[in-house]
């Protein structure tokens, strides 16, 4: 009698086991798309044997588990490539509008002003006393300043705007590190309890793989399966709970800490170590060398212009050109601006000199850049073009680790993404272990039957 | 390795992806026909360009500087010639005073001298584009002044308003040109008039003019004929430099052409073969995107 149960039991296990590896399956064509979602598996064991006369005997199958397949080394490569990524793609962005800033290379930006402005004064240079020359040198001047302070003003704006840019990320952040503590609490009560919370998981490692996008963590996993996420030394996020970070202006420059008044984080890397470069070193950098450029101009032909003459009776000496310290202040003098007379061209004073002008011309092919090693033409034709270089070089930069990270989710995906092919075959695998497992059940009762019959007349 | 159907998708949508920001950057050069739009399209080429356009700038205000001072050069040349002309009608007039047959006439020659003074007078007040072009650097008073003298002889004096200030032009680079000639090279200052006040002042007298007064004459047309001959060679010099220039522009803006213009031969042959490549990665992409073992299992199995 014994026996028989005993196949009527391998049975009932046997209907059982199919059935959940029918789910799990169902469940991972389910989530075939989901986002983040790891292919599960049923884990059958053979349940623990008998002992019998006739040795150990097998009683059925038991199933140990509903596991997860996923590679965590290449859940690590992915975030680490992905904070680089971020980190270019984001400067890249940024570098694009700056360069546009320039509208380089173009008649109408800096560099075609700066040559006009100089043409200007070799034309006042052939007519000194003639008043529309003058009148040409205060055009293309002002409009030379106009354009320093149009790209000065741009890239300051550019640069208050990512103000507003941290914000976001920082609130971003931290919706997703206290997130993440609620879901690992979850999971290692799960643990606690002998049983593994798969879709937790999945969720968390989604979420990990996001917070990468936007900063540099690192995460370290205790015994437990407990995770534990640090960025640029401070602990953020854990089963404990959140540390919430706070963006601060300190000295012109953005700082990052881990809760009010916490230790200051290091960013370099995910989009927000992208827009923190970019406010704190590469516009402000820009902005310098501008001023730098139109501070030299400035310097230079005031200079010359206070030793030259204009035209009058006697002949008005001393007088700057420029007005202003740099690319924001810079402008014509407005006293010359209301008498183009003031213009010096002449070096002794009588109208026809042109010593001034030839002077102030010959600015532009003087090299006072650089420790007199670059004009300031050139100055400002290499900040164009490492800026161009820039964009350019993190243009390849985010291209190569999106191939790269694409690359590592192809292996994650072909370890831990859903093969609908592969499913399929699973389920007919189950439905037939059904069918047979209902058809030993049916033999089991047939044999019952028969021996009920031998009993009763 | 296993490859399941999202990995299909995944890698189906970036190689597409791919290639269609081929085609943009290719449809971008061939719209603007220019390869480097912005410096990140190629920072070296976009360094070139703007030094290029400095010096096709430059170019065209030294094109332009060399045709001011050509300009200034043949009005003077044609005021000099002009002096010349006159001054060897003096030196007939003069020739006619010492003939002897014209004794009588003495006095209608001094006034023939008189108006010959006065042209001169005009051409060395000559005017370019508003400045007086004998002046040296003060172009903007007459250089030359006849007051009559209140204690004669001579009966007018003559006052140079000039100076010798060069007017130097940039005609390339490093290069200037003086444009100008002064009243002091051109007619030795005051010398040249002083000599025709001396002759029209004897012819007046009924004096008949010396061989000094001769001498004097003749110097002064030298001095003249030298300083049209200097114009004359400083222009000759400005019409190589403006053909020297023109080259310089022709061959600047072929080397920025070469940076900045799309290869137009070459963009349109790689785009045939990106869309080539787009239409067989959509076909494919069609075909096989939407097959997995469920599209042959029977739904009643």
């Amino acid at each position: 009698m014994s026996g028989l149960s005993l196949i009527l039991e391998i049975g009932r296990r046997a209907l059982q086991a199919q059935q959940v590896g029918i789910a799990v399956t169902s469940h991972n064509i389910a989530n075939a798309t989901t986002p983040g979602y790891s292919r599960q598996g049923a884990m059958f064991v053979p349940s623990n044997p008998l002992v019998t006369p006739s040795g150990l005997l097998g009683t059925g199958v038991d199933v140990a588990g509903i596991t997860r397949m996923r590679d965590a080394f290449l859940d690590q490569q992915s975030r680490d490539v992905n904070q680089s990524m971020s980190d270019a793609s984001m400067q890249n962005q940024i570098l694009t509008q700056v360069q546009a800033t320039f509208n380089e290379p173009s008649d109408t930006a800096l560099s075609g002003l700066l040559t006009k402005f100089f043409n200007s004064w070799q034309s006042l240079a052939v007519n000194p006393e003639d008043n529309s020359s003058r009148n040409a040198v205060l055009q293309s001047a002002s409009q030379l300043a106009q354009t320093f302070h149009t790209v000065d003003s741009q890239l300051t704006q550019l640069r208050s705007s990512l103000q507003d840019d941290v914000d976001a990320k920082i609130t971003k952040i931290n919706t997703l590190t206290s997130e993440l503590s609620a879901l690992d609490l979850q999971i290692t009560n799960s643990a606690a309890l002998g049983r593994a919370d798969n879709d937790a998981m999945d969720q968390r490692d989604e979420k990990l793989q996001e917070l990468s996008g936007l900063i540099n963590i690192q995460v370290s996993y205790d015994s437990r399966g407990s995770m534990t996420v640090t960025s640029g030394g401070s602990v953020i996020a854990s089963g404990a709970g959140a540390v919430p970070l706070q963006a601060s202006v300190q000295g012109n420059q953005i700082v990052v800490q881990a809760g009010a008044g916490g230790p200051t984080i290091s960013v370099s890397g995910g989009e927000l170590g992208g827009v923190l470069t970019s406010y704190n070193t590469t516009i402000p950098d820009t902005l310098a060398q501008l001023d730098q450029a139109a501070g030299a101009l400035i310097a230079r032909v005031n200079q010359i212009h206070q030793a030259g003459s204009g035209l009058g009776t006697p002949p008005p000496t001393g007088n700057a050109f420029f007005a202003g310290t740099g690319a924001a202040d810079i402008a014509v003098d407005p006293a010359i601006l209301a008498n183009a007379g003031l213009i010096a061209a002449s070096g002794d004073g009588t109208p026809g000199d042109n010593r001034a002008a030839l002077a102030i011309a010959g600015v532009q092919t003087e090299k006072l850049m650089n420790g007199n090693s670059a004009t300031i033409g050139q100055f400002y034709n290499n900040l164009v073009s490492a800026l161009g270089s820039s964009v350019q070089s993190t243009d390849n930069q985010a291209k190569q680790q999106q191939a790269v990270l694409t690359g590592l989710q192809n292996q994650q995906s072909s370890v831990a993404g859903v093969s609908l092919d592969e499913e399929m075959t699973n389920l007919i695998t189950y439905q037939n272990g059904y069918s047979a497992a209902a058809k030993v059940i049916s033999a089991v009762d047939s044999m019952f039957q028969t021996i009920l019959n031998m009993v009763t007349p | 390795m296993r490859i399941t159907q999202s990995r299909i998708v995944s890698d189906f949508l970036y190689n597409l992806n791919n290639t269609q920001n081929r085609i943009n950057t290719l449809q971008t050069q061939l719209s603007s026909g220019q390869r480097v739009n912005v410096p990140s399209d190629d920072p070296e080429a976009a360094d070139m360009i703007l030094r290029l356009n400095t010096s096709i700038g430059r170019n065209e205000q030294f094109a332009e500087n060399v045709g001011s001072a050509q300009a200034m050069l043949s009005t003077t040349t044609n005021a000099l010639d002009g002096i010349q002309q006159l001054l060897g009608q003096l030196k007939t007039v003069m020739a006619q005073a010492g003939d002897g047959a014209h004794a009588t006439s003495l006095g209608t020659l001094g006034d023939t001298v008189d108006g010959i003074l006065a042209q001169i007078t005009g051409l060395a007040n000559t005017q370019f584009n508003g400045k007086y072009v004998f002046g040296g650097t003060q172009t903007q008073t007459p250089p030359y002044v006849l007051t009559p003298n209140a204690a004669p002889p001579p009966s007018q004096t003559v006052t140079y308003n000039g100076n010798a200030g060069a007017i130097d032009y940039p005609v390339g680079e490093g290069q200037t040109q003086q444009a100008n000639v002064t009243g002091q090279t051109a007619f030795g200052g005051t010398a040249l008039f002083n000599a025709i006040i001396q002759v029209r002042d004897e012819l007046k007298a009924g004096i008949v003019p010396t061989a000094a007064d001769e001498a004097a004459i003749t110097g002064s047309l030298n001095t003249v004929l030298n300083a049209s001959g200097t114009a004359g060679t400083i222009q000759q010099s400005l019409d190589a430099t403006t053909a020297q220039l023109t080259q310089q522009h022709t061959q600047l803006l072929a080397l920025r052409s070469a940076q900045q213009d799309t290869d137009v031969a070459m963009a349109t042959l790689s785009m045939t073969q990106e869309q080539t490549t787009l239409q067989a990665a959509l076909a494919v992409g069609a075909k096989i995107l939407p097959m997995s073992l469920v599209n042959f299992l029977s739904t009643t199995g």
